[in-house]
């Protein structure tokens, strides 16, 4: 009964591991990009500007130039020059918010985070068997082979996700067709499981190192092995946050440093503006009477 | 002015109004007129006062977007519209209008000119006017900050401010040291047959 249990708590375990990572690849690298890197976020840089460049566009093309500006030299010209100034501005912040948002889009495109989910995916899978192996009285190879398979394994999944990651960050993928880097990842995947799987006989043919022995001598060893599993699950999300915080820092230190000369050319744009309309008396509020 | 222009327009003014900008805007036209115009009404609290020549012209009073905007300060609690017309206009004017798209038939209608709320006096024939030029004037104040006045009721060119205490409480005093004198209009006038 106990053994029916366990069979079955194993089981529910992998269909919840495969949901997790599938739903996880599908979703999550999408999520968190989006939770800071969308296009409302470069919006919302040009609000403000936007809202007083309008303004003062609308506002420089409804001054009754003929029945306000009484001494002035050249109004017409002068406004004329300031609306082309303004266009002029408009255009640099179209120019860079595309800029930015291709920096977003390009930043979205990297291959590899879902290769990375699938990879680690295929890990917990392949996990979970190794367990319900050791778990089996009933089976015929040593328990020591297994052991020697689960430390080959994990060592070399956890090369294979860095790996990954370095793929990620250096962008390596960006010209190869998603189901190349699928089948890529899938065959590097089964190159490491059959590799652990030799490892593991030549462990037993040679007898390099006694697991069952190194594991009761060596208790940290047994720490780091089964942390190294226990972790890799969750090195795909940790990568997702990670590359996102890096890209996101790069991003703001860029938009800052072009935002803030545009801005101050907007700024020095509506310092002349308002030159303009105090030298020609626009603001000027009549005196009421009633008759 | 093109889409896209006016609708960046509106996006600032009603950016200005919502957070108070002190920022003089200049206007012209229609289109101008009826943005800062609701953007005045929708974010008025208190008290609203309007000398306009009739308030029955159909580019601007008579759309939907000032009817609405109007009745949502009318719909708030205890907020007062007080209105100054030149001349009261002609039943027949008045009742040509689509009565959807009639501004006085919202406000006849509306709970709050039956609560006393809202008043509408005529200067029978008097007018508010540029001291130096003579010009007719119309303007508008929301609360004690807000305000637009058009300096030429044909071209419609205005200026406007959503947070310019100073003027508006001279217009504010203008419009208050003449208006109880004037003659009030009864709407029932206009739709005592409805």
């Amino acid at each position: 009964m106990l053994d029916w249990l366990n069979s079955f708590t194993v089981l529910i375990q992998t269909i919840t591991a495969v949901n997790f990572a599938y739903i996880l690849s599908k979703k999550f690298s999408d999520d968190v990009f989006d939770l800071f890197f969308s296009s409302k976020t470069v919006d919302s840089l040009y609000e403000w500007d936007n809202n007083e460049i309008s303004a003062d566009i609308a506002s420089l093309k409804s001054i009754d130039l003929d029945g306000i500006f009484r001494d002035a030299a050249n109004p017409k010209e002068n406004r004329e020059s300031l609306l082309g100034n303004y266009t002029n501005l408009r255009e640099k912040w179209d120019n860079l918010l595309k800029n930015l948002k291709d920096t977003i889009t390009n930043a979205k495109a990297v291959k590899g985070f879902k290769c990375l989910f699938l990879a680690i995916s295929l890990f917990c899978l392949v996990s979970l068997f190794n367990i319900s192996i050791l778990d089996a009285k009933s089976y015929e190879l040593s328990s020591s082979f297994w052991l020697s398979f689960i430390v080959s394994f994990n060592i070399l999944t956890f090369i294979y996700s860095i790996f990954l990651t370095i793929i990620i960050f250096t962008d390596a993928w960006r010209n190869l067709e998603k189901e190349s880097c699928y089948k890529t990842t899938i065959l590097i995947f089964i190159i490491t499981v059959l590799l652990s799987l030799c490892l593991a006989f030549a462990n037993e043919r040679f007898l390099v190192l006694d697991f069952s022995i190194a594991f009761d001598q060596n208790p940290v060893l047994v720490t780091i092995i089964f942390a190294l599993c226990a972790f890799l699950p969750f090195y795909p999300c940790l990568v997702s946050i990670l590359y996102v915080v890096y890209k996101l820092t790069c991003f703001r230190i860029k938009a800052n440093k072009e935002t803030s000369t545009l801005r101050a050319e907007r700024k020095e744009l509506h310092a002349k503006k308002e030159k303009f309309d105090n030298v020609n008396d626009v603001y000027k509020r009549p005196e009421i009477k009633f008759e | 002015m093109a889409e896209s222009e006016l609708e960046t327009y509106r996006a600032a003014v009603e950016d200005y109004a919502r957070r108070g900008v002190n920022y003089l805007f200049h206007n012209k036209g229609d289109e101008h007129a009826l943005i800062i115009l609701s953007n005045l009404f929708k974010n008025a609290k208190k008290h609203i006062r309007i000398a306009a020549n009739r308030l029955c012209d159909d580019s601007v009073v008579n759309t939907k977007e000032y009817i609405d905007s109007m009745k949502t300060f009318l719909d708030r609690d205890d907020t007062i519209l007080d209105m100054l017309i030149v001349n009261a206009p002609a039943p027949e004017i008045v009742n040509s209008c689509d009565r959807e798209n009639c501004f006085y038939w919202m406000i006849y209608n509306h709970p709050a000119y039956k609560a006393g709320r809202v008043h509408l006096r005529e200067g029978e024939g008097r007018a508010f006017r540029d001291s130096k030029n003579g010009v007719l004037i119309n303007f508008c104040t929301g609360d004690e900050k807000m305000f637009r006045l058009e300096n030429n009721v044909y071209a419609r060119t205005a200026i406007a401010n959503f947070n310019d205490s100073d003027y508006t409480s001279d217009l504010i005093q203008s419009f208050d040291n003449i208006y109880q004198n004037q003659k009030a209009v009864d709407l029932q006038l206009y739709f005592q047959n409805a």
